[in-house]
C-alpha cells in the first residue's frame, strides 16, 4: 500500500447540521427567556445589573444550557454515538462513553447552577445575611460535587481529551493572564478602575467557554 | 504527521467506534488521528502498530516542514 491517508477532504454543507445548529439557537433563546423570567420573578433587578452580573446570567445560561443538552443526549446510547462519530456509528456508545458524558453534562450543569445562584440570590440577600450565607453554602456543596465530577472525567480521559483541556486551559491563562497584567497595571497608575473577584472570574470564564468553542470547532469532525 | 489508520481501518471493515475500541481511546481521538488533527503518543502509536501488526514507520510516516 503506498498511498497515505492524507487529512480528510473539505466536507459539503450538512443539511442536517444546519437544522440542528438553527433548532439549538432557537431552544437557546427560549431558555435564555425562561431564566430571566425567573430571575424577574425573584426580584433580581436585571435591568440595573452590573456588567459582571450580566455576564455571569449569560454564563449560566450557557453551561446550564449546554449541561442540559448532554444530559438529553446521554439518556440514548444511539445518541451518543452519533453524537461522537456522526451518521458513520455502527456501534452504540459504551458504558464508559455514557457515564463520561453524564459527568460531562453534571460538571456544566452544576457550573450553570453555581454562576446564576449568586444573581438570583441578589432579590433577597438585602437585610437577609442569613440568607446569603445558606446561598454560599449551597455554592461550596456544589462546587465540591463539581470537583468530583472534574476529577473523575480527567481520570476517565484518554490521551486526545486530556490534551484538548491542557490547550483549552494553555490558551485560557495566555489570553486572560496578559489582559489581567495590563489592566492591573493600568489600575495601579489610576488609568482604570478597579476590578472586583466576581467581573475577573465571569471575564475568566468567558474567555474560557470562547476558548473551548473555537479548539473544539478546529478539532471537529 | 501523516498516517494511514483510516485505510488500515477500512481494510478491516471497523468503523471508528470498532478501532476506539480495540485501541482502548474514545471515537474523537481515533477521529482526530486520521484526520491528522492529533498526533499520538509514543504508548499509543505502538499499540496501533501492534493491532495491526506492521512497523510504525508504515502507519505513520514523518515529514519535515
Amino acid at each position: 500500500m503506498n498511498a497515505v491517508e492524507n487529512a480528510s477532504p473539505a466536507k459539503p454543507l450538512n443539511p442536517k447540521a444546519l437544522v440542528r445548529l438553527l433548532l439549538g439557537a432557537v431552544a437557546g433563546a427560549a431558555f435564555g427567556y425562561i431564566v430571566v423570567k425567573l430571575a424577574l420573578g425573584l426580584h433580581v433587578p436585571v435591568k440595573t445589573l452590573a456588567w459582571s452580573d450580566l455576564l455571569a446570567l449569560w454564563l449560566g445560561i450557557v453551561f446550564l444550557g449546554v449541561g442540559l443538552i448532554l444530559g438529553v443526549i446521554s439518556t440514548s446510547r444511539k445518541r451518543v454515538a452519533q453524537t461522537l462519530e456522526g451518521d458513520e456509528a455502527t456501534l452504540p456508545a459504551t458504558t464508559g462513553e455514557v457515564i463520561a458524558y453524564r459527568l460531562q453534562a453534571a460538571s456544566l450543569a452544576l457550573a450553570g447552577i453555581m454562576f446564576l445562584a449568586p444573581i438570583f440570590a441578589l432579590g433577597s440577600i438585602s437585610g437577609h445575611p442569613a440568607v446569603a450565607n445558606g446561598v454560599f453554602f449551597g455554592i461550596l456543596a456544589l462546587f465540591a460535587l463539581q470537583t468530583v465530577a472534574n476529577i473523575q472525567i480527567w481520570r476517565s480521559s484518554d490521551e486526545f481529551a486530556r490534551k484538548m483541556t491542557i490547550n483549552v486551559c494553555a490558551v485560557t491563562f495566555a489570553l486572560s493572564q496578559g489582559a489581567l497584567f495590563l489592566w492591573a497595571a493600568a489600575e495601579r497608575l489610576h488609568l482604570a478602575p478597579a476590578l472586583s473577584s466576581w467581573d475577573i472570574i465571569t471575564l475568566l470564564m468567558s474567555v474560557y467557554i470562547v476558548a473551548t468553542s473555537v479548539l473544539s470547532i478546529r478539532h471537529a469532525r | 504527521m501523516k498516517n494511514k489508520l483510516r485505510i488500515l481501518r477500512a481494510e478491516r471493515a471497523w468503523s471508528q467506534g470498532e478501532l476506539s475500541l480495540h485501541l482502548g481511546v474514545s471515537r474523537q481521538a481515533v477521529n482526530a488521528i486520521e484526520t491528522g488533527k492529533h498526533d499520538p503518543s509514543l504508548e499509543l502509536a505502538f499499540r496501533i502498530a501492534q493491532l495491526f501488526q506492521l512497523p510504525i514507520e508504515q502507519i505513520f510516516l514523518f515529514e519535515k516542514n
